[in-house]
């Protein structure tokens, strides 16, 4: 009621506006990420757009000859370490996940083991590549072939993989669990019907930040040796290979503007690849999410 | 809500016993009356008996408020019916007295001296009954409530007498006809008081123990306490 | 003990567990009469140090209502949970004594206790339906203990059982989450008996539904105590009082008292149950 005791003063008027400034520091923070953005892929068109044809598809590179160079092998060659990389790390990191959640028992071991996997994803990439160089392509004589980078990656990126799942099952209320358990399931039935399925729309984000993490990454592919001007496809995981952000990288060392030109178009192509495939996965994980309400 | 719904049961609980009180007084007037053949002490009887009638449905009202609001169980849901079943039968016992200060207005004094003796000793055994069945109440002792049934035999003795005599007297004397009945009616209606406070005896065995040892013999009523 | 005629689903004895019982040499030891389906035997519950439960002996009887009220903290829903080692799920949790259950100790190495959990079903406070469709909500819990008979019809007769089925027959392919919370629970209560259970633990089934719901629950569980024993906890006392045959009474994690419910409310032996009642306290 109005006009009762004088202890209390609202300054609503104070309050409104340190709330409006909040929001606008706010919208400014994201406005500037978004910027940012917008300026790097507006720079990249405007070099590269004029030199991304059907020939540069096709085209295999070429130092001598640069209007003629190409993408086709690091196309290639990305998406064989892609595709492969996924193939590892996703049932791996999941499983690790999977494992860590819902049967480890919370003793100093496993509290080890997971602090350990938040430190790994903040390791530089770069020491990945070392770690491969060693032990993949030296000590398992595995060459610098698709298979090689293709583990490297992985190691890479499953930490972000572990730690996105393992937060999508921790969200996963427990009385599902106890409910599945009441009912006589084994622990393995209930993760495998309720937990996982529920916890899909969040492990399927830590896949689709991984993956863009590991199509972009030139360091420790190489480290562990890939080539750079290779003219022809990988016909096997055992096969040489070179990549995307590796052909990027070399061109752009490049003085020449040319080169320029052409790392630039190759960076559309990167991102050509790897938009379409983040707006798959996140079209699957919002059709999974309508189908069941939360 | 507890502390307060205690507060009501124990003041319900209360007006109950002032209300039984108030019966024991009537009841002792009425025999004065009766004994003494006094008119006016018989009128002023009557008159009370209205006090107890307007007392019993108040407190019968309030125990169904209660019964309802608040859903009693064990030994709450046991005081809430004693209370229920000890006021229908205090008023019974002041309609009873009402009755005998009714015959009390219509006797004369040699009559009544004629079974004085009797109808003494009734009204004494009576009236003590009352208090014991009462006391137990007010106490909620189970004990006291079975005294009171023990008393009930030596009333129905001395009605039983009563009756021999007035049967015996009766045929020789017609003309004093109207005063037998009279008498007779008063012993009958303190031979139910006297039942009625034995009922008492039993609703107050039944609030302390919840056993129901209605129509049973003395024994088992006491076995069961 | 003679064993109600029920599908192959609720013989409930591995093959193993069958073998050790045929091989003993003497009686079982633990034998139940025919009319106690449950016996506890001082049974204690730590959950590390502290003692929930405390030396609490009872027999649950066959095709009764038996509730267990007390004020929280008790150890109510303790005890209930341990019934059907539930509370194997919370890591600190010892258990001393024995739960005799199909003349076996519940906690001993005859008794799997996802065997266990077939036979003894649980409903919880708050309604727990799986995120999938209602029809599947039901049929899941069968299909994967190896049911091999018509699933529609036993989905349609446990939703029947569960007074659920007019409501939802036409929807049994839709989501479980657009039901109401009473319908919720109802399912709930469908998805246990699914599995015919001997049992049926209810830990405070109504508490998080309006009363309107609540009163539909007690008719339902009315009913099947015809078919199932329902052992239930509520910090209702009027609902215990209207629901069961049997009612218990814990505190502090000790059983005070446990008598035929009419007796337990009017005239309880004990001053303690007595004062809880009549909310003396609690």
């Amino acid at each position: 009621m109005s006009g009762e005791t004088s202890l209390f003063v609202p300054r609503l008027a104070r309050r409104r506006r340190r709330g409006r400034i909040f929001s606008m520091a706010c919208a400014l923070a994201s406005l500037f990420g978004f910027v940012f953005l917008v300026v790097l892929i507006l720079r990249v068109l405007y070099e590269g757009a004029a030199w991304v044809n059907e020939d540069f598809l096709r085209n295999y590179p070429s130092t001598i000859n640069p209007p003629k160079a190409g993408v086709k092998s690091a196309i290639w060659g990305t998406v064989w370490l892609i595709s492969i990389t996924l193939l590892i790390s996703v049932p791996v990191g999941v499983a690790s996940a999977v494992y860590l959640e819902e049967y480890a028992a919370n003793d100093r071991l496993t509290r080890f083991i997971q602090l350990n996997i938040a430190n790994l994803a903040g390791v530089p990439s770069i020491v990945y590549g070392i770690l491969g160089l060693a032990v993949f392509v030296r000590l398992c004589r595995l060459d610098r072939t698709v298979i090689a980078g293709a583990l490297s990656l992985s190691l890479l990126i499953m930490p972000v993989i572990i730690i996105a799942s393992r937060e999508a099952l921790v969200a996963v209320p427990r009385s599902i669990r106890h409910a599945a358990v009441a009912l006589g399931a084994s622990r393995w039935q209930t993760v495998r019907a309720h937990v996982l399925p529920a916890a899909l729309p969040g492990i399927m984000t830590g896949v689709i930040l991984a993956v863009s993490r590991a199509i972009g990454e030139a360091a420790p592919l190489l480290m562990i040796g890939a080539l750079t001007y290779v003219a022809f496809v990988p016909e096997g995981p055992r096969d040489y290979f070179t990549a995307l952000p590796i052909q990027i990288y070399d061109w752009c060392d490049r003085p020449q503007q040319v080169f320029h030109h052409l790392a630039a178009a190759a960076i559309i192509v990167l991102l050509g690849i790897l938009i379409p495939m983040n707006a798959v996965a996140i079209t699957l994980r919002a059709w999974h999410q309508r189908r069941r309400i939360w | 809500m507890t502390a307060h719904f205690v507060h009501l049961l124990d003041q319900l609980h209360r007006r109950s016993l002032r209300m039984a009180s108030l019966v024991e007084d009537i009841v002792e007037e009425a025999c004065e009356a009766a004994l003494d053949t006094d008119k006016k002490l018989a009128r002023r009887v009557i008159k009370r008996d209205e006090e107890v009638d307007s007392e019993e449905v108040d407190i019968e009202a309030e125990t169904v408020r209660l019964m309802a609001l608040y859903q009693p169980v064990g030994g709450d849901l046991r005081l809430l019916c004693t209370v229920l079943k000890v006021n229908n039968d205090l008023e019974r016992i002041a309609d009873c007295a009402v009755n005998i200060a009714e015959r009390a207005k219509h006797l004369d004094r040699p009559t009544m001296e004629g079974h004085a003796g009797i109808i003494g000793q009734m009204a004494t055994l009576v009236r003590r009954m009352l208090r014991t069945a009462v006391q137990a109440y007010g106490t909620r002792n189970g004990e006291g409530g079975i005294n009171v049934f023990s008393q009930d035999d030596a009333v129905d003795a001395l009605y039983g007498q009563m009756i021999i005599g007035v049967v015996d007297g009766a045929p020789g004397r017609p003309d004093l006809m109207a005063g037998y009945l009279d008498v007779l009616s008063i012993a009958k209606n303190l031979e139910r008081i006297a039942d009625h406070a034995s009922n008492i005896g039993e609703d107050v065995v039944f609030l302390e123990t919840g056993q129901i040892v209605r129509h049973r013999d003395d024994q088992s009523k006491a076995d069961e306490s | 003990m003679a064993e109600p005629a029920r599908t192959l689903l609720s013989k409930g004895l591995s093959l193993r567990a069958e073998e050790l019982v045929r091989n003993q040499p003497s009686p079982a030891p633990d034998a139940l009469s025919a009319e106690t389906v449950i016996r506890v035997e001082n049974l204690t519950v730590r959950y590390g140090d502290f003692a929930a439960v405390r030396a609490v002996s009872m027999d649950i009887s066959a095709q009764q209502v038996t509730a267990i009220i007390g004020p929280s903290g008790c150890g109510k829903s303790t005890l209930l949970r341990a019934m059907n080692r539930m509370n194997d799920v919370v890591p600190t949790s010892t258990v001393e004594g024995k739960i005799i259950y199909r003349d076996r100790d519940v906690y001993g190495p005859l008794w799997d206790p996802v065997e266990l959990r077939r036979s003894i079903g649980m409903v919880f406070q708050k309604p727990n339906p799986f995120p999938k469709s209602i029809y599947r909500n039901v049929a899941w819990a069968p299909r994967i203990n190896g049911y091999r008979g018509n699933l529609d019809e036993l989905v349609e007769r446990s939703l029947r059982q569960a007074a659920l089925f007019d409501e939802v027959k036409d929807k049994l392919h839709e989501s479980a989450y657009a039901l109401s919370g009473g319908q919720q629970q109802r399912l709930c209560i469908a998805r246990a008996i699914a599995l015919e259970p001997d049992v049926l633990l209810m830990d405070e089934p109504c508490s998080a539904l309006d009363p309107i719901a609540t009163a539909r629950i007690e008719e339902l569980i009315h009913e099947i105590k015809r078919l199932y024993t329902v052992v239930l906890v509520t910090h209702n006392m009027q609902q215990a009082a209207r629901v069961s045959d049997r009612t218990a009474f814990m505190y502090m994690g000790e059983l005070i008292e446990v008598d035929d419910t009419a007796l337990i409310f009017t005239k309880p032996n004990k001053r303690k149950t007595n004062d809880y009642i009549t909310g003396r306290f609690g």
